[in-house]
């Protein structure tokens, strides 16, 4: 057993069949955090850490002929059958199978596509952990790309305003393409608040299991006030935003979640909670860490 | 990561469409270690497009959120091959405006006729049947490009036979084979338009040197 500060480590030993299924009383730094690699036998972080392999080209086939056009890519002849659907209101629409799947794709990046989706309340730190893991994730040669709730609504939900419905198709719409990206191999870090237990079980439906991950960033509603990077809740106090999370509007935190009184992690069935509480915060990079520790243990950082 | 340049390809008469071109295109980049992905305007109607219909609307609406995840992807850093009929110039025009030094459109003209000569998913028939309204090409218009990068089209043949000649040490009528040469433009291309010059340039002094 090793004492470290106030906090109490479990056995090290432990970790060689570590499951995450328990709770870990931690407050990590990068000095614990390399003792549990240590312990694991595995890489030892710290900030700007080790850079594993980079892409590995993959080896040039020789150069085909025409026919590979008509051949190998599923590309229609007149005669073959495909199957027409209609999904929502498309109408008459044919899935075109692609000839480079997913897991070609993980082999060339040497990683596993998936999505891992940061929810909490404004400004529990949830773009400031995706930043973080970001480049934790670069820093290791590993593809990874950011959705933010708020950038997207510059783009592709600029359509979309607060209202329940439309909070709804904005959760939806990145859980589609937040799917696309895992699909292409990258590593998708979407960072939204996402309210609703029933919108994020539903981006979750959307992929297989094990690749949507789940980081709840469990902060006190007055923590986060305090705070308050952009200055929403003032606003919302003031009425001059309604509907606002964690004021006049709900914020349903994950199932499966214990609330404890020190910075606790723990993570059960793809969901992992990260907690903050006033006196113990750890900085994003120690945060990002945990969800690297958790993304390595499970396997989604080779192919 | 990726480069963003673009390589004329001259590609014979094939029959191939734009779900195919993709395909191949993201194989071939696969094959040189390049991370590429395959937005297909049918796929995505499964999933993120699936509450749009084929109304003007939706499809404007359609290309316009193919058009947000294709900028999303370029910015990730992965070549995104979006295939879709996108009949509308506007549309088209206004997803180029999102990324406009890293939007290269690829037009396959390719005559109705041909098109539905060939009819793979038998749409045309339902079309003319009258059993889809608004069917492009039918009962909706096309807009063809006015300038774009690649322009492969039967009606060219001759002209690519000549280029092709001049330029390489294959001989004149390959017909009944399939074949994929990759032909270098003489000098750099300016911008867009320059590469449409190029053409005439190369087709120019392949039939200055057949006379």
């Amino acid at each position: 057993m090793t004492a470290v500060g106030d906090f109490r480590m479990l056995n090290l030993s432990k970790f060689s069949d570590l499951d995450f299924s328990e709770v870990l009383p931690a407050k990590l730094t990068f000095a614990k955090a390399a003792l549990l690699y240590t312990g694991c036998k595995k890489l030892s972080m710290c900030g700007g850490g080790a850079r594993s392999s980079v892409l590995r080209p993959v080896k040039a086939m020789e150069s085909s002929t025409g026919d590979v056009l008509t051949k190998d890519c599923g590309g229609f002849s007149g005669k073959s059958k495909v199957q027409i659907t209609t999904v929502g209101d498309s109408s008459n629409i044919v899935w075109h199978k692609s000839s480079v799947e997913k897991s070609d794709r993980e082999e060339l990046l040497n990683q596993k596509g998936c999505v891992i989706w940061i929810t909490g309340l404004s400004g529990s730190g949830k773009s400031t952990l995706a930043c973080a893991l970001s480049h934790a994730l670069h820093a290791r040669g590993k593809l990874s790309y950011i959705l933010d709730g708020d950038n997207c609504r510059h783009g592709l939900n600029s359509d979309l305003s607060f209202k329940a419905d439309d909070r709804a198709e904005n959760i939806r719409r990145i859980g589609e393409v937040a799917k696309l990206f895992a699909d292409s191999g990258v590593i998708c870090i979407a960072s939204l608040i996402s309210p609703y237990r029933k919108d994020r079980d539903a981006c979750r439906a959307l992929l297989p299991e094990g690749e949507f991950i789940e980081v709840y960033m469990d902060v006190p509603l007055q923590l986060c006030e305090t705070r308050d990077p952009k200055g929403l809740y003032k606003l919302a106090r003031a009425g001059k935003i309604k509907g606002f999370t964690g004021v006049d509007d709900p914020y349903e935190p994950p199932l499966n979640s214990e609330v404890g009184n020190s910075t606790l992690l723990f993570t059960c069935r793809f969901k992992i909670v990260l907690c903050q509480r006033e006196k113990m915060c750890d900085s994003p990079n120690a945060l990002a860490e945990i969800v690297i520790l958790y993304l390595e243990r499970k396997g989604y950082l080779e192919a | 990561m990726c480069p963003n340049r673009i390589e004329k390809s001259i590609l014979p008469d094939g029959y191939y469409g734009k779900s195919t071109l993709a395909c191949s295109l993201g194989r071939q980049l696969h094959c040189r270690g390049k991370l590429s992905y395959v937005l297909d305007g049918d796929n995505l109607r499964h999933g993120l497009n699936k509450n749009l219909g084929f109304t003007p609307e939706d499809r404007t609406e359609n290309i316009r959120r193919v058009g947000e995840v294709a900028k999303l992807f370029a910015d990730a850093g992965l070549i995104c091959i979006a295939s879709l009929i996108s009949p509308y110039r506007k549309d088209r025009d206004a997803c180029r405006a999102l990324l406009p030094e890293k939007f290269i459109e690829v037009f396959l003209n390719m005559p109705l006729e041909l098109c539905e000569g060939r009819d793979p998913k038998g749409l045309y028939k339902l079309a003319r049947a009258g059993k889809i309204k608004g069917f492009t090409g039918i009962d909706d218009p096309y807009e063809p490009p006015l300038n774009c990068e690649s322009h492969m089209n039967k009606d060219h043949a001759e002209d690519t036979r000549l280029i092709v000649q001049h330029s390489t040490s294959v001989p004149a009528g390959y017909e009944g084979k399939s074949m994929k040469l990759r032909i270098p433009f003489t000098r750099r291309a300016a911008d867009r338009k320059d590469v449409k010059t190029l053409i005439v340039e190369m087709l120019q002094a392949a039939k200055n040197q057949g006379s």
